[in-house]
């Protein structure tokens, strides 16, 4: 048997009072995880001291030198632009235009700048990059309608991260 | 000594009484449930002003006579016509939005369907079990700024405000089985019909009805069935709120009528 699912939909604006006997539960609830937080947070600390124990005894033995420049250089040789540059350009469709593209190679991130002509457009465009195998996931990070514009197109920015090519 | 402390106890679980109010263009209803005197019908004039003028005039005479007769130890759940309210179903594949750009999209889905006077709206999203099937509902924001208004200078406060067809459905005992159902919310001069299935819902609409709900029912149900075409018999769960479908239904369009309350 179906089971027609509830909606509850809810437009009252002002939530109606809590009965104090609620309140009081809530308050004991407030207080147990309290302190089971701090118990967990001495615990948190004491193993905190043990790792930095730790790693000064690695660092200590280990040559001071480039080793996290070279990481660095060799990250950004490594970001596979010719893979990025053309997913993008497969997911650009009729109705978006490009504007920015800001890469992040320390991050394998990518901020996308773009205008949409709907809201149609824009979420298809997001939707394209974010099943495309060159990247790991599409978020849509703002967005805005151009009101001055006769069009009323949609400003966005959307953050891509790039999968690591292996 | 007992008794004061018992008579404290059951203060600090106490709720106020929340009788249900239908509010529509013609009349609202009151229905306290568990009362022999819980069902009042108030007519309403036309008045000058919005479409929901008539119906303010009636609230603020209904508050008053909570506000005399009981204090404030009423909150009424508010439940608002099918005239006032629009319903979409959000398609499946919407990228990843937050919860604020759903909105933002539905909004601009109801006011594509339903004219830009929908842009003004306030929308809530029904949340099910996956991203699939999720139904938008939009009441004007003057309508509940009126309501607020009303229930502001009578110093009443409300407990929920539901849309008919929602609050309908959260409250009725389905019996039917199978994988699809029709639900339909039948009001004088207004109906919503919509399809649901184990992906939740297909299709909603809020069509205007005349005097034969019936042949809107046919017409919807035609029109939708050529694009979500179930297989065999689908139960169609029929509410009727002041107007009747005494008509039979083309047998052709195979739905089964189950009346409920």
């Amino acid at each position: 048997m179906r089971i027609i699912p509830r909606l509850r939909l809810d437009f009252a604006t002002r939530r109606r009072a809590v009965p104090p006997g609620y309140l009081l539960l809530a308050a004991g609830a407030v207080f147990a995880l309290v302190a089971g937080l701090t118990l967990e947070e001495h615990h948190a600390t004491a193993e905190k001291a043990a790792a930095e124990a730790k790693a000064r005894r690695i660092a200590a033995a280990k040559p001071a030198g480039e080793v996290p420049r070279f990481d660095a250089v060799d990250r950004r040789l490594a970001t596979p632009w010719g893979m990025i540059l053309t997913a993008i350009d497969q997911a650009v469709a009729d109705q978006v235009v490009l504007l920015t593209v800001e890469p992040d190679a320390e991050k394998g991130r990518i901020q996308i700048g773009a205008e949409g002509k709907t809201a149609a457009a824009m979420t298809e465009f997001v939707s394209a990059l974010a099943n495309h195998l060159a990247f790991s996931s599409a978020v849509l990070v703002s967005h805005q309608v151009r009101a001055e514009d006769q069009d009323k197109p949609l400003r966005f920015t959307v953050a891509v991260q790039w999968r690591a090519v292996k | 000594m007992v008794k004061l402390q018992l008579k404290k106890f059951a203060g600090l679980l106490w709720r106020p009484e929340s009788p249900e109010l239908l509010i529509s263009p013609k009349e609202i209803i009151s229905l306290s449930k568990g009362r022999p005197d819980g069902l009042v019908r108030m007519t309403c004039a036309a008045a000058d002003g919005r479409e929901w003028a008539g119906a303010m005039a009636c609230l603020t005479e209904w508050c008053g006579k909570q506000k005399a007769a009981k204090g404030r130890t009423v909150e009424p759940v508010i439940v608002i016509s099918n005239h006032w309210v629009r319903y979409v179903v959000l398609p499946a594949d919407r990228g990843n939005l937050r919860r604020t750009e759903e909105v933002e999209f539905a909004r601009a889905m109801v006011a594509e369907r339903n004219g830009p006077e929908w842009e003004s709206s306030t929308i809530r999203l029904s949340r099910g079990v996956s991203d699939e099937g999720i139904i938008a509902a939009a009441i004007p924001n003057a309508l509940l700024a009126d309501i607020s208004a009303v229930l502001s200078a009578t110093g009443l406060r409300c407990r929920a405000i539901h849309p008919l067809f929602s609050h309908t459905l959260d409250h009725a005992r389905f019996p039917g089985g199978g994988s699809h159902a029709l639900i339909a919310c039948v009001e004088p001069g207004r109906m919503v019909i919509g399809m649901v299935g184990n992906d939740g819902w297909s299709w909603v609409q809020s069509p205007l009805s005349g005097l034969k709900p019936a042949v809107t029912l046919e017409r919807e149900l035609s029109r939708e069935q050529s694009l979500f075409a179930v297989a065999g018999e689908t139960p169609l769960y029929l509410f009727e709120h002041g107007a009747s479908v005494d008509e039979t239904i083309d047998p052709a369009l195979q739905v089964v009528i189950h009346r409920l309350h």
